[in-house]
């Protein structure tokens, strides 16, 4: 039986549906992202688990108990605000002790969890600062242990890393996610970053406009997406549009060349128009002589050094743009913008039926 | 910015200067003008010998406490109620808490005299109706600046925060939002405190003898008696200034400088 359970969350505001009929689970110690873009509904989905709202219909349920309706105070979640929301009042180890405090823990306890945790998030010497004393990334290492020193049963974060630059995040991610492995705690992620949410989570649910478009682990949403939604949000995907010309080898017309296409979509006839979806890895660039006949003829747009590998902007056909990766192994590529270049599929891209009419495409 | 905006700047400011300083200056050289055989602070003397000073300054004090205290316990909640809860009804809060401002104080004191005039018991008072006065005119000010340390220290977040980590109410209030707000309320306080303290119409038409009622009467019979008492209600209103820095700088640096 799962740990944590949503189910049908929908929550209206006056005539916009922030969070619409959302559903899922998690399991205990499960680690979970709420991915999506600006306004598709993460916080305030969010923000019903932690019992900040109340939804208009669905359930929340946490180890077999229904918190829907139950306020906050009494349901043990810790929350991770953006803004970090230290109390400037109190320092570091206050701010920590705040939750252990409203148990009415024994001091010696309080203690002791305190200085645990400030050392699990390397700030037990930094105890007595207050919170403007403290840099971004630390305030929000202590928002992090504030949040699980009353050893809450959900770890609930909002973008906590969003307000950070972009090395404290790459490791903050890491620590969180270690510290999260360590104590085994049930966590709902929030974040609109794809990077972040594939590389820390055991699953990941795309929000779009209100609607769990997918959910999956991190491979299967980044390799098998549910919706054209989830293929552009999470990486870039290429859509090049073909025509099937006869399906039992998988062959496929793409702009003037020929091509076998393995996994065609069952039912497609010679004619349907069909979109094959190509991550820019997916592809393989040559120049010079056609390599073979699955080769489609190309000209170079745009090539972009990225540090650890080139990104080039194509177009195939003069029509048809095209994004992909040359990894980079110790050279320079070759490529200029205007270069006639060769590519090849590099692993079976994905197909779907568009229609029949074969005519319209490519 | 350019050295000319820099001359306007300083120009402005001996402008100011000379408006708010100069009649500072006559007014202080006034106080202290005495005939050739009497000693400069006749004037001062007189009134600090005179007791209707001092039993019209200890009943501003209280009356101004009073109004203070009944104003926070009203306003901090209320403020922080409509904040957090129902920040759609803020305008129509905002607009209440502005009435003072409209209704002249004779309104005022003609409908607490009509309304609680008689039958009413311990509220019948005139003294408790001068305290109710005082505390429905502090409550503008006290409105304005706590809800500005509302929005600007962030407090609906910290309010969920404590409330996610099961505080209850009372610890969130006490532990979390006035000790955040404090230099609001000091602020607005103090202003309330000053502002109070040199009241007249109500207190007159209450029939008191306030600090303010005071000094009309003494302007009234005495002019350098009334200098002199005006330059001791404005080194009183700086000193409450002052503490109010001070307050401040203690909160501020509390919490290890302003967020
Ligand atoms: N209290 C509210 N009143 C009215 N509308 C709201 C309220 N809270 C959220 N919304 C609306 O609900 C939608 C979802 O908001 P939400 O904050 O959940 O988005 P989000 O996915 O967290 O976005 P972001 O990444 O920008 O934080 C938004 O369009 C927002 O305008
Ligand atoms: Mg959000």
């Amino acid at each position: 039986m799962p740990f944590l359970e949503i189910d049908g969350v929908t929550r209206r505001f006056l005539a916009q549906v922030a969070v619409d009929g959302v559903s899922f689970t998690a399991e205990k110690g499960e680690f979970i992202s709420l991915l999506g873009p600006s306004g598709s509904g993460k916080t305030t989905l969010l923000r019903i688990v932690a019992g900040f709202e109340t939804p208009d219909a669905g359930r929340v349920i946490v180890g077999g108990d229904d918190v829907t309706f139950v306020s906050a105070q009494k349901r043990n979640m810790g929350m991770v605000f953006q803004s970090y929301a230290l109390f400037p009042n109190m320092t570091a180890a206050d701010n920590v002790a705040f939750g252990l405090k409203t148990r009415r823990a024994p001091r010696t306890e309080i203690e002791e969890r305190v200085r645990m945790l400030l050392e699990m998030v390397g700030l037990e010497k930094k105890r007595a600062r207050y919170a403007n004393q403290l840099s971004g990334g630390e305030q929000q290492r202590v928002a992090l242990a504030r949040a699980l020193a009353p050893n809450p049963r959900v770890l609930l974060l909002d973008e906590p890393l969003s307000a950070l630059d972009a090395r404290i995040r790459v490791n903050l991610r890491q620590e969180i996610r270690r510290i999260q492995q360590t104590m085994g705690i049930t966590t709902l992620y929030v974040t609109h970053d794809q990077e972040e949410a594939l590389s820390m989570s055991d699953r990941v649910v795309v929000f779009n406009h209100g609607i769990a478009e997918q959910v999956g682990t991190p491979e299967e949403v980044y390799d098998y997406p549910a919706s054209s939604f989830v293929s552009d949000f999470v990486g870039t995907m290429n859509h090049l549009n073909a025509v099937v010309v006869d399906p039992e080898p998988g062959l496929c017309r793409v702009g003037s060349a020929t091509l076998t296409v393995p996994g065609l979509p069952a039912g497609v006839v010679s004619g349907d128009a069909v979109t094959l979806w190509i991550r820019p890895e997916g592809l393989l660039v040559a120049s010079g002589v056609k390599p073979d006949n699955q080769a489609i003829p190309a000209v170079v747009e745009q090539v972009i050094f990225l540090g650890s590998r080139y990104g080039m902007r194509i177009t195939i056909d003069q029509k048809y743009p095209v994004t992909l990766d040359i990894p980079r192994q110790g050279i320079a590529v070759e490529y200029q913008s205007g270069d006639p270049v060769w590519v090849r599929l590099a692993a079976p891209p994905g197909v779907t039926r568009v229609g029949s009419t074969a005519n319209s495409a490519p | 910015m350019t050295r000319r905006s820099h001359r306007g700047f300083w120009v402005v400011v001996f402008l100011a200067g000379v408006y708010f300083l100069v009649p500072l200056a006559a007014t202080i050289q006034f106080s202290v003008q005495e005939g050739p055989h009497t000693p400069f602070w006749t004037a001062y003397a007189g009134i600090v010998s005179n007791p209707e000073f001092w039993m019209s300054l200890r009943l501003s004090l209280l009356m101004a406490m009073a109004a203070v205290i009944i104003g926070l316990i009203v306003i901090v909640p209320a403020a922080y109620w409509v904040f957090l809860r129902v920040p759609r009804l803020k305008p129509w809060v905002e607009f209440v808490s502005i009435l003072p401002f409209v209704v002249p104080p004779i309104v005022l004191v003609l409908g607490l005299v009509r309304l609680y005039g008689a039958g009413f018991g311990p509220l019948s008072s005139r003294d408790t109706m001068l305290m109710g006065a005082y505390g429905v005119v502090a409550m503008p000010y006290l409105f304005r600046s706590i809800d500005t340390g509302l929005r600007t220290r962030n407090i609906k977040t910290l309010t969920e925060a404590a409330l996610g980590m099961g505080a209850s109410w009372p610890r969130v209030m006490f532990g979390v939002v006035l000790p955040n707000i404090r230099s609001a309320i000091m602020g607005g306080a103090f202003l309330t405190f000053a502002l109070i303290m040199g009241e007249y119409a109500i207190s007159s038409m209450l029939g008191f003898n306030t600090f303010g009622v005071f000094m009309l009467l003494t302007g009234q019979t005495q002019a350098q008696g009334a200098a002199a008492l005006a330059v001791m209600s404005f080194v009183l209103v700086w000193f409450f200034v002052g503490l109010i820095q001070v307050f401040n700088r203690d909160a501020v640096s509390a919490m290890g400088g302003a967020r």
